[in-house]
């Protein structure tokens, strides 16, 4: 299957996250091994809510010559429209692709895909909180993506992908197929989500969210023993994809390619996440296959793991399962313990780690990961990062619903 | 838009349509809709599957096991590697409501922990792949108007990345009028949602269509102009057996033309489904 593809490459990064709102100070928070995860003040109608949660501090207003937005409109914007329009923004402008700029693509050869996975439910929460009663008689507007592609100026496909955690994985994946099939020549692509209260209690209320209030920066702890739920976070990461002919023909360096994808679904349950491996282990075999690479080829393996009991223990054995006697060798490090758990966006920003390992030529690491806990067994890359040679990495992604995701990405020759 | 049907296959992706249904219900006939058994030859849900599933999930799960009532029941699909994508149009809306309602009168425990995992964009696809245990990928798309587009668009990309017997289920629902809501979040009309199941299976590249079988042709055409239609007309000229056109954008375009059978679709009748 990898032979009758063109390669499809990563030519532009945007970001805003609880770590940083570019692809170096990203790389240097992961590296650190800082946490992005604070206490986080979610109080609605006088009632307090607080949580461990990561927050975007501050979101870089998109370069100026990359959107259509008159001056001083990004401010207005909502949260979940500034965290999409601003790093889809700088990931064009990083991609050499504003409507400005020479030797693109016309823009209706450029498509959108965004992972989005509850736009309306945030967009309803937001009105409602902000005393607007728009979820009791809905208007008919145009969605975020939509939004999106015309303050961007781009006039190709479009859509808006949804699998729960996994969602902005599948967007890649599906933009991937439109460059393979000619529809686009290029592609900005990626996810976004926000912290929101009506999540926060939904996931609480689940028993799904980490309770250590009091001691934020140890609370995501993917494969700890003392792990008891995952940290929700908040960001956008999106990326600028074309076929690698093209950003040659361009001489646009690019970041990495898009070698695999792997999709499966557990169907097991719509809510608890599903302790038989098999599903999850068969999309990780199929990215490989897609790649045309076998396990031992992998150098790194970035993991969902968001710090959930039975979540992480059914990964690991998933990891073991798909690469067999090369899992005792290759490193798996959860990123999600400093940057909590992004949700829509979480699987670009694991890319976008996949991406920095490449850079940096080293590992980042699961901080907060004392002892691992019982059916946790990998090649931990635990609490410090590690220099090595990263040429192949893999990251998976899994959601609500039995939705598993894998992408291979592999350094850019 | 018409197409030969003995048409080389355009490069731009071709699905033979192995099943099609369509249903419609308004919004007082989906709780009785949700307990219905399902239909003969189609595979029975687990007890109590669709509690807490939203209308757009109930009608939508509705149109696929009317699909498969409708196939051979000698020959019935290996559903195994079948994929779901779900197209919806603001789907979740009385259970937002009814979150919002609870948010501000309760407090974070009036917050069900249903409402991110049954009301969101992936929920309707998840549904189907876990009430009729399919591992291919279940993804949403869409959530708004251009919910049949954007389902044409992935439906027909994600296809390709399947190996036959494997088919995609592409399911576009939406209300024909969203519902209205009072102040507690009671309805306060009848609206009817809609939903569309098609079965899709990719036809390889350079591969002939198949004169006799109903398909779907992307092809790109930017002098051509398809009429845009609301999605209960498309539905409408799929029951009747008619060639229906999506204008994908910028030139793209989605044609579901009928075989010698039309599309297989039966004439959707919400009193019969929920009686």
């Amino acid at each position: 299957m990898a032979d009758q593809h063109p390669p499809v490459v990563i030519t532009g990064i945007g970001a805003a996250t609880p770590l940083g709102n570019s692809f170096m100070s990203i790389a240097d928070a992961l590296m650190a091994g800082r946490s992005g995860v604070s206490r986080y003040d979610a109080t609605t109608f006088g009632r307090p809510q607080e949580y461990p949660a990561a927050v975007v501090s501050n979101v870089a207003s998109p370069p100026a010559e990359a959107t259509t937005l008159a001056q001083g409109a990004f401010s207005r914007l909502s949260r979940l429209e500034q965290l999409a329009i601003s790093p889809a923004a700088w990931a064009l402008h990083d991609a050499g692709l504003t409507p400005a700029a020479a030797g693109g693509y016309p823009p209706n050869r450029i498509g959108v895909v965004a992972g989005i996975g509850a736009e309306q439910l945030k967009h309803w929460e937001q009105d409602y909180l902000q005393g607007s009663r728009d979820v009791f008689a809905p208007a008919a507007t145009p969605t975020l993506v939509q939004r999106l592609a015309a303050t961007l100026g781009v006039t190709g496909p479009t859509t808006t992908v949804a699998a729960a955690c996994a969602s902005s994985g599948y967007a890649i994946g599906l933009a991937r197929s439109w460059l393979e099939a000619g529809w686009v020549d290029a592609c900005v692509v990626g996810g976004c989500d926000i912290l929101s209260p009506t999540a926060l209690a939904a996931f609480h209320n689940l028993r799904a969210l980490s309770r250590r209030e009091d001691d934020p920066a140890a609370a995501s702890r993917p494969f700890d023993a003392d792990r008891d739920g995952f940290v929700m976070g908040e960001g956008g990461v999106f990326f600028v994809l074309e076929r690698r002919a093209d950003a040659d023909r361009r001489g646009q360096a690019c970041y990495g390619e898009v070698a695999g994808v792997g999709m499966t679904s557990d169907a097991s349950h719509m809510v608890s996440p599903c302790s038989n491996p098999t599903q999850a282990s068969r999309a990780i075999t199929q990215a490989l296959g897609d790649a045309g690479l076998s396990p031992a080829a992998v150098d790194y393996i970035n993991a969902h793991a968001a710090g959930t009991p039975v979540g992480d223990a059914a990964e690991a054995a998933a990891i073991r399962a798909a690469l067999g006697d090369a899992a005792t060798d290759v490193p798996v490090s959860s990123t999600k313990s400093m940057s909590g758990h992004l949700i829509s966006a979480a699987a670009a920003f694991e890319a976008l780690a996949c991406l920095a390992a490449f850079e940096r030529n080293c590992l980042p690491p699961t901080i907060n990961l004392d002892q691992p806990g019982e059916g946790c067994d990998v090649h931990h890359v635990a609490n410090q990062s590690r220099p090595a040679q990263v040429n192949v990495a893999a990251s998976n992604s899994f959601g609500f619903g039995g939705a598993n995701l894998c992408l291979v990405l592999k350094r850019a020759a | 838009m018409s197409l030969s049907p003995a048409a080389a296959v355009a490069p731009l992706g071709a699905c033979v349509i192995r099943g099609a249904a369509v249903v419609t219900a308004r919004l007082t006939e989906i709780p009785l809709l949700a307990r219905q058994p399902a239909p003969a030859g189609a595979p029975a849900l687990p007890a109590r599957f669709l509690r807490h599933a939203d209308e757009q999930t109930v009608v939508g799960l509705q149109a696929v096991l009317r699909t498969l009532g409708a196939g051979d029941p000698a020959h019935p699909r290996d559903l195994t590697g079948d994929a779901v994508v779900a197209a919806s149009c603001r789907a979740g809306q009385l259970t937002a409501a009814r979150t919002m309602v609870g948010l501000e009168r309760q407090g974070p425990v009036g917050v069900t922990p249903h409402v991110v995992p049954q009301c969101s964009l992936h929920s309707l696809a998840s549904a189907v792949s876990v009430a009729l245990g399919m591992h291919g990928p279940n993804i949403g798309v869409a959530g708004g108007p251009a919910a049949i587009r954007e389902g044409l668009m992935a439906a027909s990309t994600l296809a390709m990345t399947l190996t036959a017997p494997a088919a995609i289920w592409l399911i576009v629902t939406g209300w024909d009028d969203q519902p209205c809501l009072d102040d507690e979040a009671t309805p306060q009309t009848d609206p009817t949602c809609r939903s569309l199941a098609l079965c899709l299976q990719a036809i390889p590249h350079g591969s002939t269509l198949p004169r006799e079988m109903p398909h779907l042709v992307m092809t790109q055409n930017p002098q051509h102009a398809t009429e845009d239609r609301p999605f209960w007309e498309h539905c409408e000229r799929l029951t009747q057996g008619r060639t229906t056109a999506v204008d994908c954008g910028r030139g793209l375009h989605a044609v579901l033309q009928p075989g010698i059978n039309g599309f297989g679709v039966q004439p959707p009748s919400h009193r019969q489904e929920a009686a």
